[in-house]
């Protein structure tokens, strides 16, 4: 590793790491999800970054988080599911959090990926191509492919008011 | 529509939401269908969804500012008792009392004592006198 490589870890880890960790919160939960983040830049550090442009860094770091939410996802699926013993009602938020939850369960997990890429962690097309090593034109066959299958799938919390407001810019 | 196949006015209706370049034609086209308004909305609402479904931003848990402080201030008080302690340690090493050597010696001193000091009153003892009457002080 280059003498520069340690700042050029960090200055990735701060322009990325929310986006990394939304991602992989939404696969593996917010506690695993901070592990992992951590994981993520201690690899971004070990490494030599490659030589591209800011937007091929990003891909290249949501590679390295893809792969490690992969090997996590295979690892717990030997183990046995918890189930809560609780059958309190849940909030409305929760219970759409939790029906999303299921429903890019049931989504393939590139398709998966593809979407939570685009939507959660704002990547572009080319990104999302380099992350996932596949073609432009798959990422939007698939991007939209997992958008029509979530839409059909949550269409009963779509439709019962709690999200009457959106936007097309989030900033946040 | 068959969930394997992109329509393509769809797809323009993707590229709008996603920032990517579209051409205004047939995008025009594309919103011209209530269906595909109906999907823009939706794919909207799925966006809200999937970021409200968790935190967006990392932090991590049982390190907060706080914590940081009430370490900082232990390592500091470890640091103090630490230095005080060999600076102690380093002083009494330099000025140490050469240990006994376990026996003792009895020395006799047989120099005369001191002549015992002369009275500032003499009072004399005569037999007759009546000390508990008149004047004591004779």
């Amino acid at each position: 590793m280059t003498g520069a490589a340690p700042l050029k870890a960090q200055v990735l880890f701060a322009a990325h790491r929310d986006g990394v960790f939304r991602y992989l919160c939404r696969i593996v939960g917010p506690t695993e999800a901070t592990d992992l983040t951590q994981e993520v830049f201690l690899r971004v550090a070990r490494s030599a970054v490659p030589d591209a442009t800011s937007d091929g860094e990003r891909a290249w770091v949501f590679r390295i988080a893809r792969n490690l939410a992969l090997n996590y996802r295979r690892d717990t699926s030997r183990r046995p599911e918890t189930v809560p013993l609780t059958d309190a009602s849940r909030p409305a938020a929760q219970e759409s959090a939790a029906a999303m939850r299921e429903a890019l369960d049931r989504l393939s997990p590139l398709d998966r990926d593809v979407f939570l890429l685009r939507e959660v962690a704002g990547l572009s097309y080319d990104e999302i191509a380099g992350s996932c090593e596949i073609s432009h034109a798959a990422v939007r066959t698939r991007l939209h492919r997992a958008r029509q299958q979530l839409r059909a799938e949550l269409r009963p919390h779509m439709n019962d008011g709690t999200g009457s407001v959106v936007r097309l810019y989030d900033t946040r | 529509m068959n969930q394997g196949e992109a329509a393509p006015p769809l797809w323009q209706v993707d590229a709008l939401l996603d920032g990517e370049p579209v051409d205004r034609r047939a995008l025009r086209s594309a919103l011209d269908d209530a269906a595909a308004r109906d999907y823009l909305v939706d794919a909207l609402l799925l966006r809200r969804m999937s970021r409200d479904m968790g935190p967006m931003r990392f932090s991590i848990p049982g390190t907060p500012r706080a914590a940081i402080v009430r370490r900082l201030r232990w390592a500091a008080a470890g640091l103090i008792v630490a230095v005080s302690a060999g600076a102690g340690y380093a002083y009494g090493k330099g000025s140490r009392v050469e240990a006994s050597p376990g026996y003792f010696e009895v020395v006799l001193d047989n120099r005369p004592a001191p002549p015992a000091p002369e009275p500032t009153r003499t009072i004399r003892f005569e037999p007759g006198v009546n000390w508990t009457a008149g004047d004591r002080s004779r």
